[in-house]
């Protein structure tokens, strides 16, 4: 979303000042040559016979006032779910911010998770609040493989210097056949 | 002449000095490139673009009235309003297009300016003006902190103003590095060494951390 | 009937070149403990070393005050303040001695922190 922003920012800021460019052209156009008909680069007097022939009830007019109205909605929402999901860690000094992504962590747990021998494949996901683990064992793997998991985790989360100390949710998954 | 940096860091850790929330604040706005002009700006025209496709469907629907709604778009009201007082009307038209014109072209250039890397200017005293390049300053800090064990890989920048320059470093790390103490390290050594050479007392820092790509293990059954 | 010299003061004229004057600057910078020398390499291959830059503007007056603008790489860590106070002091110095000229300002730039972890230049002599 954040890169979505920084493009659509400036082609905002780049149509307004058109726009305003167009305006003060045409305005001075118009009055310092009144013998030229029409518009000089934009047709305005065509598309002001156009507008006068439309009425607000008509169903063109609503169709585009909706179409207006949905992209102003979808600016608006692009523009404030455009954040960094970072987790913060605690620094050791107020004058530090200290930061990672989702990402690393999943990557720490998930290499964490998978060094166990029975895991045959781990995937992580982790957020500020919540870590799921979602692992695949052996089917001759132990009854308590899934809170050893849960343990190793929340070792690991301990380790780790965080703000807020995620909920873990494991979930184990039995596969078929010989190891 | 070089003074032995080493000397003070082997001195019992005194307890850190309580920060300026300023300081605090401008440590957390160097995590990354602000990108609260550009959405302020957005959500505003996003809303004003929402209340005008509202307002024209609900206008159009009747429900200021059916007789509005029966009005053309380009009413003759306004036609003659603006033909009883050309002149004035030419003008509002000239400046408003002008405002128009200056703020969106300040909105590009600000927007698409790349992030700023400030130089740290020193006060030498009179007739002596000492500037260390951002490069210079940047490099230093992150060659010292890729000495720190577990750290595979760092990079350091200055962001922020001239006049308040703050630290944005990266570590990349090894997978079994110590997270605390690398930081702890990080603080007690690799950025009281740069406070205490470029003299700056304050100078926040805003540390982001990735793991290093593990090299492929060999799998030998 | 012979013109009547003048003294011995006034006889004559030294003018310094900027560019020697650039050479004292620079020579008196990389004299300075803390200050360090940069490698020269073009497309990685080494061709040499330089240590401090300089540029010098040469004021009006008599004796013409000197402006001194120095690109320095320093040690790492390393009191930069008092390093570049240093400097000033032996620049000052050694443009009076050598040249009789007052140096009136300094900005210094420093390019380079080099830490002990970075690989030193390989001093071949």
């Amino acid at each position: 979303m954040r890169a979505v922003l920084r493009v659509l920012a400036p082609l905002l800021g780049l149509v307004l000042a058109t726009v305003g460019v167009l305006v003060v052209i045409e305005v001075v156009a118009e009055w310092v040559l009144p013998e030229h008909e029409g518009g000089l680069l934009v047709p305005w007097p065509e598309w002001g016979a156009v507008l006068a022939g439309l009425a607000w009830s008509q169903n063109l007019v609503r169709g585009i006032a909706i179409g207006v109205g949905v992209v102003g909605l979808l600016m608006v929402l692009v523009a404030l779910t455009a954040r960094r999901a970072d987790l913060r860690l605690v620094a050791p000094s107020d004058d530090m911010t200290v930061t990672t992504s989702p990402r690393v962590l999943a990557r720490l747990i998930g290499t964490r998770v998978r060094a166990s021998d029975d895991v045959l494949s781990a995937s992580v996901t982790a957020s500020e609040r919540r870590v799921a683990v979602t692992a695949r064992a052996w089917n001759d793997a132990p009854e308590e493989l899934r809170s050893t998991i849960v343990d190793r985790v929340q070792e690991l989360l301990a380790e780790l210097p965080l703000r807020r100390t995620p909920r873990v949710a494991v979930s184990v998954q039995e596969r078929e056949g010989v190891r | 002449m070089t003074v032995d940096m080493s000397k003070d860091m082997s001195k019992s850790a005194e307890p850190p000095a309580p920060v300026d929330p300023r300081v605090r604040r401008r440590s957390r706005s160097a995590v990354a490139r602000s990108a609260g002009g550009d959405r302020w700006l957005t959500v505003l025209i996003g809303l004003v673009l929402l209340l005008v496709g509202v307002g024209v469907t609900l206008l159009s629907y009747g429900v200021f009235g059916v007789a509005r709604a029966g009005r053309p778009l380009l009413d003759p009201i306004i036609l003659d309003t603006v033909a009883a007082q050309p002149l004035l009307w030419r003008v509002v038209a000239i400046v408003g297009g002008l405002l128009l014109a200056v703020f969106g072209l300040t909105w590009v250039a600000r927007s698409v300016r790349p992030e700023a890397r400030p130089d740290v200017v020193l006060n030498g005293g009179a007739d002596t003006t000492i500037r260390v390049s951002s490069a210079a300053a940047g490099e230093a800090v992150a060659s010292q902190a890729e000495t720190l064990p577990g750290v595979a890989r760092a990079r350091a920048r200055l962001v922020g103003a001239a006049a308040a320059p703050a630290l944005r470093v990266t570590l990349w790390l090894a997978d079994d590095a110590d997270v605390r103490s690398v930081l702890a390290r990080l603080h007690g050594e690799v950025l009281a060494t740069a406070r205490a050479s470029l003299d700056l007392p304050s100078l926040p820092v805003a540390v982001r951390l990735e793991l290093e790509r593990p090299h492929p293990t060999p799998r030998v059954a | 009937m012979r013109t009547p010299l003048a003294e011995p003061a006034e006889r004559g004229r030294l003018d310094i070149h900027p560019g020697v004057l650039r050479k004292i600057v620079e020579r008196a910078a990389d004299g300075v403990p803390g200050t360090l020398r940069n490698e020269r390499s073009i497309a990685g291959i080494d061709v040499g070393e330089y240590g401090a830059s300089a540029r010098v503007t040469v004021g009006t007056g008599d004796p013409a005050p000197v402006d001194v603008r120095l690109e320095l790489t320093l040690r790492y860590p390393s009191a930069v303040r008092a390093v570049v106070e240093a400097v000033r002091a032996a620049v000052a110095v050694e443009l009076d001695r050598l040249a009789g000229h007052r140096m009136r300002s300094l900005a210094v730039t420093v390019t380079g922190l080099r830490g002990p972890s970075a690989p030193a230049p390989a001093r071949l002599r």
